[in-house]
């Protein structure tokens, strides 16, 4: 295990204090004072400092950083430490709802392979340094560059608030030019036409206004943009079932989002732009057909629908060679169609998108530094050593810098070639702010101590630098950053104090002047080479790969092919036939600009011509070329422990060319041939197909409010119980327990049935925790799975070293070959239609949550011999793990196979197994038993959380108020299809979705009486479609 | 079967004649032979290193598997059970033989037990030493087994009396109970002879000891007969009873290829089977090596093998039954799983049991080969071999092909499982061995039972 | 004849034993009960919590009632009262020591009263039910060094879950004299729920 990041010196800082006495009473003993002098007096979103108890938890309103949108949220602290992360239900853009890469930031604060303390490289080898050495080295580069008037460069990881322009004016006392603001995610083509046709960068997109949603390769769902918003409103949109709007999605591949469309229309890569023209009226439907590859009879249906449906909402993905004119020609649509200010609205435009630097800008700094005349260059954040298209251009580029700065927190790629590495402070553990829409602020605050006591604000670091230079000093009176920020902050003491405690505010940000854009260079496309288009894409869970390393992501299935731990190639069925390529025939794919091998992976929803590959993995160390072994304590390069040598970067595939909108492309052509090799793709699909079994149902929009065909057989059988699931759930818990022997309707119901009588004094029978998950709404995102791995100290399995078992192999993902994922939660996507694998457009996703469905008339628990499964009378499946021996029976008779097992020491520290390596264990729930090895394990539908609930009620002396809380699950999802609630007490909210005609159990037939209902998925497919798909 | 040979020829002593060891003149040969099998060989010496060092090997890979956790054997989830389970119902079948041969056919007065039902006990009583050793390696938490047993303890807490498991406790503890006590009760006149024949002082002690100072006066004949019957009647149900309750591990659950009224006389049905099997694999060699030929003679072997064929039509019939049913239920889970099973991911395993349980054991309807040490012997083996993986078929691809598609997996077994099912062979074998150098292999005074009674000469004589 | 059957019997005596023994032995009966260890500092409870200071728990265990974690007192809550008074006792100059005016350490206190990982006892529930502390960590106020009263084992806990906690018995541990000998009534035992998931998940 890693040594204590705190090292054994003393003083007050309660986590060496925890470290000396372990966990428990002892431990709150200081944490109140501790807290104040550690984080000053940040007042707390719901309880106020005076009252902050230990062992109870603490709330932090702050801002997300995972991504440009910075939704806000909300981090929950326990004695001093973060360990969860919600999203902020006041803030205008999330609303209380969280991705799966922002509940992850957590693992990037408590990150294993985070820096410790500054580094300096001396003659290629690395020191650690004193801030005091690295602070004067830094100084003394700088007024040596000032001499040399040398260019200097810095590239930050691109961010709104103020900070962007607390840079500019500290490079500009340093006398250096404007710094760049990167993301590589940015869609610079959108931004590029929505800033020309809308004024802004982004604008808000009111789906829910809208009758029909066309999407032209802009995945809303998949982290285009501010996706939690989009996908908050989208899912509003669809639920209002027969007013839903239609969804039609255009690409050469089907994304999440394209898996979410009613309708897919696929063109080749590129050709879009075809199709828009068509769409404005320039050129026939035939041409257009004949230019992208889809069929002139959809795309005419499509402009009658376009021309019928309004107000619609057309968004275009500007990622293509051509991008910003598919981008500016669908703006024209919009506009022509009067969709502009009624489903896209400048006035609400999300900020956080502004003052992004454009492609070119980057290039030409690159450019720069190959001139060799750059003496210096700064990164803070972005990893274009990893990140940018072909990034082997970068890397000898940057390597050409005299001396170069890293305010990185992890040993990445572009770090691992600087001189001095300053670890910068997490986002959760420094000051910032960011002002998400118009007119309001969001205030981001540091959450609790930084973890490592070596890691100092980059903000701080550069006053200090400054204070050292008599010029610079005068520019920058304050103490440090903190001030600086409160300073601009509008407004006096008694609105900060408030903005403090909702982690919002009101004002606006006068953002930085952003410098002029230097020329794009004209869009050099990659040659044409080879016979099939290559779709590159960020990764929905890994992003741009700064997620890489983040076990929580590692281990989260991608929404669209459920592989995890790996790179893979996707190409149709069709085409793997003709290849002779199965799944896990490693490919070799080749452009003009470079070859990378990746694993094949047939799918339905890309067209035969073309082939797709997601970025975000294969982070690399030329020092450390093989995977961790699970104890090696050196920094590990290449991104982490969890990130290194896993899958391929496909950004060597892409030439690095821009497009006219100023955004590298990320599409070209490619020759994809078949090599010897065959590896196992990790994947937690078992079959694709519902083989006729109805768990993941659905019906078509026509079918809403008419009276459901009569069910055969049910019902008929003399004694069998009824297949009535309302009944059942709204009694109490013992009624279904006990299947019709309990039921309110049976003789001496109540008096035999000891503390599942709901009239028993001590009431434990008074509720029914039961779930609702809308599957019109659920996207598929994940958000909740990841949720539930935050919440429930669910360790990962797949890093390499943790089938660390005698015969067994290093590779990522091998536990989970071999099924042993633990993920509560899952997310499973079945496929309906195109059986027999041939292309068509003409197949549909569903996406279901499967959890524990906590059966009234469960089969797990008769067979558990030690009662370690049982039924708790308020409606729960309980698993109790100190009682459990481990003999697998519940499993085995569980017919929704949702009960996991610890195969090894996940829990256990002193295993090589052990998933939470210091000092990843902070952030470890401590309302959850962690599980040692050998036990069984399951959803508790957070029972923490219930508990929680009732000991505050009790402590008020009141009972659980409606709604009063919710499971992690729920409160994540971005989509708000999961409800969860009482279902013995009409006034949860719960209660008005049990009722819904779309409402059904899973395997109902199996007389379970699950506590879990779905609501079917609704479908808006035109008929001839419909005819395509089994219901 | 009619054969062209005259039947005297062919068979010089039918089961009903007088004469049943025609190769047997008196009492001292029968003490003197039997008793001859007691002495060590080099031989024996090999076997049984042999089989501790199997042993050895299986313990240490569980002692990993324990200290590592479960996750070093194969399994893949969905398929929570493995080769532990597979083994543990392997080796609770071989142990029905013993009893029923011993029990069943002594009630029945069923000659040729006479000569067998010796081994076929001892194998009983290891067998289910063996099986019994499974349940408790195959848990997450061994440590924590005696859970299973109902004690009075602090926590106030009982076992979950509803489930199979627990069942499976008090079912395999009385087994290994009586069956344990039926063999001492069948030994005790044999281990006075033993006493009587001993010279070794300290061997002449324990054997005294264990004998119970048996004399062998009528008085103690008349309460050993009664005795002996008495608990032949009692264990007979219990051979019924053991392997019905193991079947309900299997038939209470929901399982999709468990979830079947037929498991409790199919599981009964392949548990004799497979004793039957196992005797057969045991008795032939012991009959050469010790040449006891002229002792468990032909006849013998050929009624054996004609229970051998019985038993293995009832359970083709019941696995015709189970697809048949499944064909016929109507239920989408039950025909997906049994299709699956016959002719998806897990058909070899499968045909294997079909063939070796099924279509071979059907040689048997050739007296020639019913006759034929050696044919039997191999037959034996195909037997052992597809018992085991009828156990697989049952376990393993229920599991894997369940109610859920996006959870449908696959198994394979790792070094470990392979070890300790490696072990489990050495833990018996080592009993068994170690068994027949202490105590004969034959019941003496039974086969003396046999013999033409002899003419009493003037001044008595020893028996 | 007889003294053989005798004789025979004792190898089943002898395992019945066996398995008696290694059964009570596994029963949970262990517990850390009566661990009295030594404290970094001798806080003798006596002086503070009965006699004429007689201070209420809750004046340094603050969280008792409101969190599941009772709390111990900051050291400066100490210091609040000892930088002046009894500052010349070697045990407050240890004392000072710790604090060294907030910049020291906290005091590493040993922990007696510890129930696993898996079983959540939140303390405000019980305190604020009624029960006393003396319920369960003794006479607290009389230990000069405080051990573990009760055994914590799972049945402790069970019993006054099912059975119901007595008012009174309660009161009688405080020290309080209660001479009458009716017995409480049914109804007026506080029970608590006693589904496992109440403490374990």
């Amino acid at each position: 295990m890693i040594d204590s990041p705190e090292g054994a010196k003393p003083g007050v800082r309660r986590r060496e204090f925890l470290k000396v006495l372990g966990v428990g009473a002892a431990a709150s003993a200081s944490a109140c004072d501790a807290f104040q002098d550690n984080a000053g007096k940040l007042i707390p979103y719901l309880v106020s400092p005076d009252q902050t108890v230990p062992g109870v938890s603490t709330y932090f309103a702050s801002v997300c950083r995972e991504c440009s949108a910075a939704c806000g949220i909300i981090a929950e602290t326990r004695d001093g430490r973060v360990i969860k992360l919600e999203g902020n239900p006041e803030h205008p853009l999330n609303h209380g709802a969280l991705c799966a890469r922002g509940q992850s930031a957590v693992q990037g604060l408590y990150n294993p392979d985070r820096f410790r303390t500054p580094m300096i490289k001396t003659a290629g080898a690395w020191k650690a340094a004193t801030w005091d050495e690295a602070i004067a080295l830094l100084s003394a580069k700088i007024v040596e560059q000032k001499s040399k008037a040398g260019a200097a460069v810095f590239l930050n990881q691109h961010e709104g608030g103020s900070f962007p322009s607390f840079l500019d004016s500290w490079l500009s006392s340093m006398g250096m030019r404007p710094h760049v603001s990167v993301d590589f995610e940015a869609d610079h083509a959108a931004i590029e036409a929505n800033k020309r046709s809308y004024g802004v960068a982004w604008p808000e997109l009111a789906f829910g206004q809208a009758k029909l949603i066309v999407s032209f390769g802009a995945d809303f769902l998949d982290g285009w943009g501010s996706s939690v918003q989009h996908q908050l409103d989208f899912a509003d949109a669809r639920a209002k079932g027969a007013a839903a709007p239609r969804f039609v999605y255009i690409g050469a591949r089907r994304s999440l989002t394209g898996l979410n469309a009613d309708q897919w229309i696929s063109c080749t890569p590129g050709s879009e732009l075809a199709i828009v023209n068509f769409l404005q009226g320039r050129g026939t439907a035939q041409a257009a057909a004949t230019a992208s590859g889809a069929t002139a009879e959809s795309l005419t249906a499509l402009a009658r629908e376009i021309a019928t449906a309004k107000p619609s909402l057309l968004v275009a993905g500007g990622r293509g060679e051509n991008g910003l004119d598919v981008a500016l020609g669908v703006a024209a649509l919009n506009r022509s169609a009067g969709n502009v200010g009624v489903t896209i609205r400048s006035a609400d435009a999300v900020l956080g998108f502004e003052g992004i630097s454009k492609q070119g800008d980057l290039s030409a700094a690159v450019e720069r530094m190959r001139g060799g005349n750059v003496g210096i260059a700064f990164v803070r954040g972005p990893n274009p050593a990893y990140s940018m298209a072909s990034s082997a251009k970068f890397a000898e580029a940057f390597a050409k810098v005299a001396f170069k700065v890293s305010f990185s927190l992890y040993p990445d790629e572009t770090t691992e070639m600087c001189d001095l590495i300053l670890p910068d402070l997490h986002s959760l553990e420094q000051w910032g702010d960011s002002e998400p829409v118009k007119g309001t602020l969001g205030l981001q605050q540091p959450a609790m101590d930084p973890v490592y006591k070596g890691s100092r604000s980059a903000a701080d670091v550069l006053m200090a630098v400054a204070k050292k230079d008599a010029a610079a000093a005068s520019r920058f009176p304050q103490p440090d950053y903190r001030s600086w920020l409160i300073a601009r902050v509008p407004g006096n003491t008694a609105t900060r104090s408030t903005m403090f405690a909702k982690g919002l505010g009101s004002g606006n940000i006068t953002r930085r002047e952003m410098p002029a854009p230097s020329a794009t260079q004209s869009a050099t496309a990659a040659a044409a080479t080879g016979d099939y288009f290559l779709v590159t894409y960020p990764s929905p869970t890994l992003g741009d790969g700064r997620g890489a390393n983040k076990p929580w992501l590692q281990e989260l299935p991608d929404p669209v092919t459920k592989v995890l731990w790996s790179s893979w190639v996707e190409l149709h069925p069709e085409t793997a036939a003709k290849l002779h390529v199965e799944r896990g025939d490693v490919l070799e794919v080749t452009t003009s600009a470079g070859t990378v091998r990746a694993p094949a992976l047939p799918y339905l929803g890309i067209r035969p011509d073309t082939v797709a590959i997601a970025l975000g993995q294969g982070h690399s160390s030329p020092s450390q070329p093989t995977y961790h072994d699970g104890k090696d304590t050196s920094v590990q390069w290449g991104y982490g422990r969890y990130s290194r040598s896993v899958g391929i970067n496909a950004n060597a595939l892409l030439s690095g060319a821009t497009n006219s909108g100023g955004g590298s492309i990320a599409t070209g052509k490619c020759s994809v041939t078949k090599t010897a090799e065959k590896v196992q793709v990790p994947t937690t699909e078992g079959s694709a197909r519902q083989h006729g079994r109805g768990i993941a149902q659905a019906m078509h929009v026509s079918e809403i409010g008419r009276p459901p065909a009569e069910e055969v057989g049910h019902g008929k059988i003399p004694g069998a119980a009824s297949h009535e699931f309302l009944p059942g759930l709204r009694s109490p818990v013992a009624a279904d327990a006990q299947g019709e022997l309990g039921a309110p309707s049976a003789k001496n119901q109540g008096t035999q049935l000891g503390m599942y009588d709901p009239n028993h004094p001590l009431g434990m029978a008074k509720r029914r925790w039961a779930m609702t998950v809308d599957l019109a709404r659920c996207t598929g995102c994940s958000a909740c799975v990841t949720a539930c791995y935050a919440e429930n100290n669910i360790p990962t399995v797949g890093a390499p070293w943790q089938n660390g078992v005698v015969y067994a192999e290093k590779r990522p993902g091998f536990n989970i070959t071999r099924g042993r994922e633990m993920n509560w939660l899952r997310l499973e996507r079945y496929y309906e239609g195109a059986d027999d694998g041939a292309f068509t457009e003409n197949f549909e996703a569903r996406f279901i949550p499967m959890m524990c469905q906590h059966c009234g008339n469960a089969p797990c628990e008769p067979v558990c011999p030690v009662f370690a499964t049982y039924h708790a009378p308020d409606g729960l499946n309980v698993q109790v793990y100190n009682r459990c021996v481990g003999t697998r029976y519940c499993s085995n008779n569980c017919p929704y196979k949702v009960r996991y097992f610890n195969w090894f020491g996940y829990g256990e520290p002193d295993r090589i197994q052990y998933a939470f390596p210091e000092p990843l264990n902070w952030q470890l729930n401590p309302d959850v038993t962690v599980r040692g090895k050998g036990v069984m394990e399951k959803c508790t539908m957070c029972v923490q959380r219930i508990r929680e609930a009732e000991n505050r009620a009790a402590l008020e002396k009141r009972e659980v108020a409606a709604d009063e809380f919710t499971t992690a699950c729920a409160a994540a999802c971005p989509s708000r299809a999961i409800v969860f609630g009482d279902a013995a007490d009409e006034s949860w909210t719960i209660q008005a979705h049990i009722g819904s005609e779309r409402a059904y159990h899973v395997f109902e037939e199996l007389n379970t009486y699950t506590a879990v209902v779905y609501l079917k998925k609704i479908n808006h497919t035109t008929k001839a479609a419909a005819a395509g798909e089994a219901r | 079967m009619a054969t062209a040979t005259p039947p005297v020829e062919m068979r010089p002593n039918i089961p009903s004649a007088t004469i049943r060891l025609p190769a047997v003149k008196d009492y001292e040969q029968v003490d003197r032979e039997i008793i001859g099998t007691l002495k060590p060989t080099l031989g024996w010496f090999a076997a049984l290193m042999t089989a501790i060092v199997c042993l050895l090997i299986g313990v240490s890979a569980w002692f990993y598997q324990v200290y590592a956790g479960l996750g070093v054997a194969g399994y893949h989830p969905p398929v929570m059970w493995g080769v532990y389970i597979i083994t543990f119902v392997f080796w609770v079948g071989i142990g029905h033989a013993g009893t029923l041969i011993s029990a069943i056919l002594y009630l029945f007065r069923a000659g040729f037990r006479t000569s067998i039902y010796r081994c076929a006990e001892a194998m009983t009583v290891f067998a289910v030493m063996t099986a019994g050793l499974f349940p408790i390696l195959h848990l997450g938490r061994p440590w924590k087994f005696f859970w299973l047993i109902p004690y009075p303890n602090w926590r106030l807490l009982w076992p979950q009396f509803k489930s199979p498991l627990v069942w499976d406790v008090f079912a395999i503890l009385t087994y290994l109970t009586v069956s344990s006590t039926f063999l001492y009760i069948g030994l005790i006149p044999d281990i006075a002879t033993l006493r009587d024949k001993e010279t070794n002082p300290v061997r002449k002690a324990i054997y005294g000891a264990m004998s119970l100072g048996w004399r062998n006066s009528d008085r103690e004949w008349r309460h050993f007969t009664r005795a002996y019957l008495f608990l032949a009647a009692f264990s007979t149900p219990l051979v019924l009873s053991v392997h019905s309750v193991v079947s309900f591990d299997f038939a209470m659950a929901l399982t999709p290829g468990w979830h079947a009224t037929i498991f409790p006389p199919y599981f009964v049905a392949g548990a004799i089977f497979s004793g039957i099997g196992m005797v057969f694999t045991i008795i032939i060699p012991i009959r050469k090596f010790f040449n006891l030929k002229h002792y468990v003679t032909l006849n013998d072997l050929d009624a054996a093998a004609k229970m051998c064929l019985f038993t293995s039509l009832v359970v083709g019939l019941a696995y015709l039954t189970e697809f048949q049913i499944a064909w016929m239920s109507g239920n989408q889970f039950e025909k997906d799983y049994f299709w699956n099973r016959l002719f998806g991911q897990w058909a070899w395993a499968a045909w294997i049991m079909l063939i070796c349980n099924m279509v071979l054991p059907l040689s048997l309807f050739s007296q020639k080969l019913r006759r034929n040490p050696t044919w039997l012997f191999i037959l034996s083996i195909f037997i052992n071999i597809g018992m085991w993986f009828e156990r697989f078929v049952i376990v393993v691809p229920s599991l894997s092909h369940e109610f859920e598609p996006w959870q449908w997996g696959s198994y394979a077994p790792t070094w470990v499982d392979y070890a300790i099912l490696l072990g489990s062979f050495g833990w018996f074998f080592m009993w068994f061995l170690l068994f027949i150098k202490q105590l004969p292999v034959m019941a003496i005074s039974e086969l003396k039972e046999v013999l033409p009674p002899r003419v009493k000469t003037a001044g008595g004589g020893g028996h | 004849m007889t003294q053989r059957r005798k004789w025979t019997a004792i190898p089943g005596l002898l395992l019945l034993a066996v398995g008696a023994v290694a059964l009570s032995a596994y029963s949970g009966a262990s517990s850390s009960q009566n661990n009295s260890p030594v404290q970094p500092i001798a806080f003798p409870h006596p002086l503070h919590a009965a006699g004429n200071l007689n201070m209420n728990c809750l004046y340094c265990h603050n969280t008792a009632n409101k969190s599941p974690d009772p709390g111990l007192p900051a050291v400066s809550t100490c210091m609040g009262c000892h930088l002046i008074v009894r500052a010349d006792k070697p045990e407050i100059q240890k004392l000072a020591k710790y604090y060294a005016m907030g910049a020291g350490t906290p005091v590493p206190w040993v922990r007696i009263h510890k129930v696993p990982d898996y079983v959540r006892f939140p303390h405000m529930r019980h305190v604020n039910a009624g029960v006393t502390c003396q319920s369960c960590h003794g006479p607290v106020q009389q230990m000069t060094q405080v051990y573990q009263y009760s055994s914590l084992n799972m049945g402790w806990c069970v019993n006054c879950h099912v059975n119901g906690y007595d008012p009174r018995e309660g009161l009688k541990a405080t020290g309080v004299v209660d001479t009458s000998t009716t017995v409480t009534p049914d109804a007026e035992r506080k029970r608590a729920r006693y589904d496992c998931a109440s403490c374990h998940y």
